[in-house]
């Protein structure tokens, strides 16, 4: 699929890529409230990577795996721009993808990937973030959708556990 | 008076082509003016006078779409939202991912369309 051809996010798409480029990854974002029961579009698939070099390779690989340039300026991005970047909006074959760095506990990522639920889907195992930390990053990013997505999954799932949030509950 | 009722009351009878119109409105679209009612009781004109037959649809006195409905809608509201939580609940994670990302590429191809047709600015498709 050409990035000229706006198409949807293909998160199997996405998720092959980065396991073919070794990149270690947890879905967040929409398809990830999707995965806990609220079914609704997103536009992008988000992935939540780890800090350092090594991923930073990884993410490079990544994006020529998936033809990803910064959606911002449609330009190639370099390793600089990675080991710089804290958030990568960019425009693929798989759709538009946000990568992000893991934030402080308990949004780090080793945290958010230890407890993430893993299911078998297409024929390869995804990492979905479990629904303390789907609610975590959804209070902390405080968008008018976090809002929705916050009651949607209450009104399926009860209370929502909730995890002090450095920076917003202390 | 609602025609219905009010028909009641005078006929002290309801027809069932006349019962159920609202919800069986295709019934009473097979009726043609200057024909008697299925039932017989009353004519199609009478009925119409009544506000309970109008040609291809029923009438109602107090539309849906319109104002002082709110607790109706908020009603259907929740219902319909009950319902998509169960629909959801009811699939596993990964029907959820797979039917989530079919709706978000049908979303993203329909704002596509729209752009293409002029609709929407460009950068609707990348924000």
């Amino acid at each position: 699929m050409s990035r000229d051809e706006p198409s949807g996010p293909d998160l199997v798409g996405v998720i092959a890529d980065a396991n073919s480029a070794g990149l270690k990854h947890v879905v967040i974002g929409g398809f990830s409230v999707i995965f806990h029961g609220y079914v609704r579009a997103t536009r992008d698939s988000d992935l939540l990577v780890p800090d350092g070099e090594e991923a930073d390779e990884t993410i490079l690989r990544f994006l020529e795996l998936a033809d990803g340039r910064r959606l911002s300026d449609d330009k190639k991005v370099t390793m600089d721009d990675i080991a710089d970047a804290e958030h990568l909006r960019v425009n693929s074959r798989r759709g538009i993808i946000d990568i992000i760095r893991g934030g402080s506990p308990p949004l780090d990522f080793d945290t958010v990937f230890d407890r993430a639920d893993t299911t078998e889907w297409e024929g390869q195992m995804v990492k979905v973030a479990a629904l303390p930390s789907v609610v975590g990053f959804k209070r902390l990013a405080r968008r008018p959708q976090d809002r929705v997505d916050l009651e949607e999954l209450e009104a399926i799932h009860g209370d929502l556990p909730e995890e002090p949030i450095p920076g917003l509950d202390s | 008076m609602h025609g219905i009722r009010r028909h009641r009351a005078e006929n002290g009878s309801s027809p069932s082509s006349i019962r159920r119109e609202s919800l069986y409105p295709a019934e009473l679209s097979g009726l043609s003016l200057n024909r008697r009612s299925s039932s017989g009781s009353l004519p199609i004109h009478a009925l119409i006078r009544l506000g309970a037959y109008h040609e291809g649809m029923a009438v109602s006195r107090k539309p849906l779409l319109g104002p002082g409905n709110e607790g109706k809608w908020a009603k259907i509201n929740r219902a319909d939202a009950e319902q998509l939580r169960a629909f959801n609940m009811a699939l596993t994670p990964t029907q959820r991912l797979e039917l989530g990302q079919k709706l978000s590429q049908q979303a993203v191809s329909l704002l596509a369309a729209s752009v293409k047709a002029g609709n929407v600015p460009r950068r609707a498709l990348w924000s």
